[in-house]
């Protein structure tokens, strides 16, 4: 019971939240994502084979369970840290009569980051569909934290979409449960599995299309993505980070997890034609859009747009695909959660968003800008990064499959991708540094350890998933 | 029964186009009580056919806090004038809406029907409310219908679930009825924020384009 200590943990820290004195709480997630990732990386170690993993008939712990409860609590640590360092560069930017929401912030982080973690522990369906749907409702206010009239209006449109994708994504599940023969009574992913070839074929795809539908509005797939990039822009940079590099990959958990019960009645065609389907859209739509974004914030929420559409694809082209799209998932986790990171320091650095304000940034904070343009570099697919290792295997996968026309689409869309995250590298961090860049001397210069160790942590991780993982498959394959 | 059965999903669905074109919210949610009252039908009929004592724990839930708790908190948390509002501005007009929720049912219950016959037509009718709610969401440009939209969805979605009550658990079922209470609580909050604002309609959300 030893996969109960994820959710406690953090529940313990809400009571202690409450419990303890003022200037103590802001330790406190920093503890209990702490303790999680020690926890994790414990069990990884103790447990070896089969014994690493549970199913019963409430929690599901496998391998896929494990890597994204592994993002989570590595991701979910390093932003408790990061938080530390932006709630004081909030203090340091806000008027003296500005009220302090500190406090309100750490119950949201907690609460929301419990959501998280229990999104990928279960063995039920409608257990799953309440932690996936619970992410949702925790992180509106943490999206609605500056309570201004643009983070006001982002809220609603993130809590009505979430809401709609919700409903979709349950009618989906129950439709698919209720089409299981009289006298199987099963709502388990494993029950799911064995009874799904006495289905309905055809209730099966509808139950699918509505959860793909309902599930990929959480999970940020176009057309269901109009909410991305106006929350991420909004929240709190920590919390951006949590929604692009957590959130995301736990709806998309809900959507493979279904996928795997079509598999299982053998519509796996099906299943992947829709997943291909809406996962070039999404690549191709955001894509596009990232060409004419003004604000750094709402391209950093399209790339991760982008990302997910790139994970949908390798899901659903077999072995090859579904190994890119663990790294994909792993590598964008780390990588966008890291830019999220510096666009805390950025928008106090220049005081707003807009990437003309930021000019000249890499000149005047050479640490900060240097991140910067290594975040840029990774998330554009840049070899050494690990990007660049999980978009190959996925258009590697693309050719195996026999679909190169594909490949070649997606190859080209990559590209411009990359051309455009080039250009804003430049634009942001060279040049003669602008008016607001220099104005806004504050702590860059000396960072404390709080964004030093996320930064650092963050670009180590990716660089040895680029250098080190092609080095050990070939060591595998020798 | 089945015919029973059928007649209040027919009933539940009018009530979801009359949620749709009312031009009072205070109407609005007196239709989704009325609409959660069938549910709750819906939900006993199983319970008694089922000889389930479980089920009856999972109807009392939908009356205290679908049926009472969700409309006490609104009206305690949304201004009064809110309610009262009679200028809902809707993307097109109520005639129109009416004959797009005439399409709708028609497509939920074709699709169902395509699939299991007429024994398939509570399902189907069940899918039709869902798209008339999730219509009211996309049409409507009042905050508080869009969240009637919701919470007639959610009604959809506990009509379907009541034609499979044996396999879902009680700790599940009730942990939907919390989690709409929470979505309708976080939404009306927002509402009131966005007052603060100076938003009166959604359709005044225009600043981010999403």
């Amino acid at each position: 019971m030893w996969l109960y200590a994820f959710l406690g943990i953090p529940l313990l820290g809400l009571l202690m939240n409450f419990l303890l004195p003022v200037d103590l709480r802001k330790y406190v997630i920093v503890w209990v994502t702490g303790s999680n990732l020690v926890f994790f990386i414990g069990w990884f170690i103790v447990y070896h084979g089969s014994d690493r993993y549970i199913t019963s008939s409430w929690v599901r712990f496998d391998p896929f369970s494990a890597l994204i409860t592994g993002i989570t609590v590595f991701v979910g640590f390093t932003a408790a840290l990061y938080s530390m360092h932006y709630l004081q560069l909030e203090q340091q930017q806000s008027t003296p009569n500005h009220e302090n929401h500190d406090n309100e912030y750490h119950v949201l982080f907690l609460i929301f980051y419990f959501a998280l973690v229990g999104a990928a522990l279960w063995n039920n369906v409608f257990i799953t569909w309440i932690f996936i749907e619970a992410t949702a409702l925790a992180s509106v206010f943490l999206v609605d934290f500056h309570r201004d009239r643009h983070s006001s209006e982002a809220s609603w449109k993130y809590l009505i979409l979430m809401e709609i994708g919700g409903i979709l994504a349950l009618f989906g599940t129950i439709l698919l449960v209720s089409g299981e023969p009289t006298g199987v009574s099963t709502t388990t992913w494993s029950g799911l599995l064995i009874a799904a070839p006495h289905i309905a074929p055809l209730q099966l795809k509808i139950g699918f299309a509505l959860v793909l539908a309902g599930y990929g509005a959480k999970a940020g797939l176009v057309p269901f993505n109009a909410w991305l990039p106006d929350a991420h822009s909004q929240a709190p940079s920590p919390t951006s980070a949590m929604l692009s590099a957590i959130k995301l990959n736990t709806a998309m958990y809900g959507i493979i997890m279904t996928m795997g019960v079509l598999v299982a009645d053998h519509e796996a065609f099906y299943a992947h034609t829709l997943l291909i389907i809406l996962g070039v859209l999404t690549v191709l739509v955001s894509t596009v859009m990232t060409v004419s974004q003004r604000d750094f914030k709402r391209l950093f929420a399209y790339s991760s747009s982008e990302n997910m559409g790139l994970i949908a694809i390798g899901f659903a082209l077999g072995p090859i695909g579904i190994f890119g799209a663990y790294l994909q998932m792993i590598n964008h986790s780390l990588i966008k959660s890291l830019l999220f990171y510096e666009s805390g320091d950025l928008m106090a650095a220049a005081g707003s968003t807009q990437i003309r304000m930021l000019r000249g940034f890499a000149r005047e904070f050479p640490f900060a800008g240097g991140i910067l343009i290594l975040g840029f570099l990774a998330i554009a697919g840049a070899p050494p990064f690990g990007l660049f290792i999980s978009e190959f295997s996925i258009l590697y996968a693309l050719i195996h499959e026999k679909i190169t026309w594909l490949a070649v689409l997606i190859l080209l869309f990559l590209a411009m991708l990359f051309a455009n995250f080039l250009i804003f590298a430049l634009q942001m961090g060279f040049g003669q540094p602008s008016a607001a860049v220099r104005k806004f001397h504050y702590v860059h210069k000396k960072l404390g350890w709080e964004a030093m160790v996320p930064f650092g942590l963050h670009i180590a991780l990716t660089l040895a998933f680029g250098i080190f993982l092609p080095l050990l498959l070939l060591g595998v394959k020798s | 029964m089945a015919t029973v059965v059928v007649w209040i999903y027919v009933i539940a669905l009018m009530l979801a186009v009359y949620i749709g074109v009312v031009r009072e919210v205070r109407l609005a949610i007196g239709a989704y009580v009325l609409q959660t009252f069938l549910v709750a039908c819906a939900y006993a009929l199983a319970a008694i056919s089922l000889k389930d004592q479980s089920i009856w724990w999972a109807v009392l839930g939908l009356i205290v806090l679908r049926m009472i708790l969700i409309p006490w908190l609104m009206y305690r948390i949304v201004p009064r004038d809110m309610f009262l509002a009679r200028n809902n501005h809707t993307l097109i007009s109520p005639t129109f809406a009416m004959l797009v929720y005439l399409l709708l049912t028609a497509v939920g219950v074709g699709i169902v029907s395509s699939i299991l016959g007429l024994s398939g037509l509570d399902m189907g009718l069940a899918l039709a409310i869902l798209l008339v709610a999730i219509g009211i969401i996309a049409i409507s440009h009042h905050a508080l219908k869009q969240i009637m939209g919701i919470l007639s969805a959610d009604n959809a979605v506990d009509l379907l679930a009541s034609l499979t009550l044996s396999r879902i658990a009680l700790m599940a079922d009730y942990m939907v009825f919390l989690e709409v209470t929470i979505a309708v609580v976080l939404l009306s909050l927002l509402m009131v924020r966005h007052r603060r604002h100076g938003y009166k309609d959604v359709r005044h959300m225009s600043e981010l384009k999403g």
